[in-house]
């Protein structure tokens, strides 16, 4: 005859069994997921904290560029809407009447298309895509002059406060020893190359 | 006859008392680890249950903190910084490609023989690459031409391939101031295709003589008044305002 007493602890076994298969197993499973979530959203939260203070040390860096830089960088690079189509042939005649040459005529030709030469690939400081290279403007500009006044306004032409590249250049002789210069100047501005809703985080 | 042994007051035990000894020893056992089963399993699930509730409000607390560190970033921040890093860039870019066009000038002239004359030039910029040149030249002889030829090739900023077409000779004459024929000599007349990488002449900054100075914001106003001399006042305050190194 079985005693009553093992009726109990066999009872208390199953029990026990019951609990461990029932709660205990799930709630460790459970706690093992949470476990993984938290260590996830830890290195997320990390990711974010570092990024947070990249773009604070960053903006920091760009703070401690003086004003008179930042203005003489948006005035070699300006946004599209600053490039004055009139501004330009007047700085062009200024230019000219310095180098001492006749100015004949300067106006604005268009833009251009962007292009990527492959030199620029080698280039670290490259912007990386053809939508993030400058847009070119182009401006005719047509003088006369002797050729140690045109050499003398190529090189003030350098000197100016935002890039006046001669694209194309034609030269020819006229009465008097003069030299006659037909040119296409390109100057550049800023292209943005993400909009605000692009910014994807 | 009874045994000596019977006799003895020391009672006998019987082998099922001893089996009875044993059964009830190994209930015991099992009671033991049935109880401490039971009191592992509670305190087991109860360890469970409050770790658990530690467990999610960390992970409540983890949530709270990553959409804290989100709200303090700043999309406009990093706009900014984003648009001052590509204007760099692009800035960067065009000065690392800027050259000097006096230079090619002053590298021609220093290859150009003496007895060679430059009628015409056309210079075009082919990307950021190289400049091609294409002259047309005016010599006395085809032994110029050859040794113009060769001194363009021996140029350390003119690229070596040249190409030397069209080679024509002619006659030039001189003429008086009435129109007649003084004197005539012969001609030789060719277009030379030359290129010159960019690298060759590249922009190096110097610092402006005083003299060569640029001045836009002063005298716009005085050289448009000396040279039209119509500029009214009003007219002069516009090109006043607009004038400070506006592109």
């Amino acid at each position: 005859m079985i005693p009553k007493g093992l009726f109990a602890q066999i009872a208390m076994v199953v029990v026990s069994i019951a609990i461990i298969i029932t709660y205990v197993e799930p709630a460790f499973s459970e706690i093992g997921e949470v476990q993984d979530n938290i260590a996830v959203y830890k290195t997320e939260r990390e990711k974010v904290s570092k990024v947070n203070d990249q773009l604070n040390a960053l903006l920091e860096t760009q703070k401690s560029v003086s004003l008179v830089d930042q203005n003489k960088l948006l005035t070699y690079m300006p946004d599209a809407e600053n490039i004055d189509t009139i501004a330009v042939p007047r700085d062009l005649a200024l230019i000219a009447l310095q180098a001492g040459v006749l100015y004949r005529n300067a106006s604005y030709v268009g833009t251009a298309d962007v292009k990527k030469s492959p030199k620029s690939d080698e280039q670290s400081s490259a912007p990386g895509t053809l939508a993030e290279l400058p847009k070119p403007y182009r401006f005719s500009f047509t003088v006369e002059g002797t050729y140690n006044q045109l050499k003398n306004l190529f090189r003030l032409l350098e000197q100016n406060h935002y890039p006046l590249e001669v694209t194309e250049l034609s030269v020819q002789k006229i009465e008097g020893g003069f030299l006659n210069v037909d040119m296409q100047l390109t100057t550049y501005a800023y292209q943005a190359a993400l909009s605000d809703n692009e910014i994807v985080f | 006859m009874p045994s000596s042994s019977d006799n003895s007051f020391i009672p006998k035990r019987g082998p099922v008392k001893r089996k009875q000894s044993g059964s009830s020893r190994q209930v015991y056992i099992f009671t033991y680890v049935s109880y401490i089963l039971m009191f592992s399993t509670l305190l087991a699930t109860g360890g469970v249950f409050l770790y658990g509730q530690y467990i999610d409000r960390q992970l409540d607390e983890e949530i709270a903190a990553l959409n804290t560190e989100i709200g303090s970033f700043s999309g406009e921040n990093l706009a900014k910084v984003t648009e001052f890093d590509l204007r760099l860039q692009q800035a960067d870019y065009r000065l690392q490609n800027s050259v000097s066009v006096a230079s090619v000038f002053e590298a021609l002239q220093s290859a150009t023989i003496d007895t060679v004359q430059i009628e015409k030039l056309n210079l075009t910029r082919e990307n950021d690459e190289k400049f091609v040149l294409d002259a047309s030249i005016l010599t006395d002889s085809f032994d110029s031409t050859i040794f113009q030829r060769g001194v363009f090739g021996r140029s350390d900023v003119i690229s070596d391939e040249v190409a030397i077409e069209n080679v024509n000779t002619n006659t030039q004459s001189n003429l008086d101031t009435g129109g007649s024929v003084v004197s005539s000599r012969p001609v030789v007349n060719f277009s030379a295709v030359l290129e010159v990488p960019l690298d060759t002449v590249p922009y190096v900054p110097t610092e402006p003589q005083s003299n060569q100075q640029l001045e836009l914001s002063q005298p716009v106003v005085e050289t448009f008044e000396e040279e039209a001399g119509t500029s009214t006042q009003a007219e002069n305050e516009t090109l006043e305002e607009t004038n400070p190194d506006s592109v």
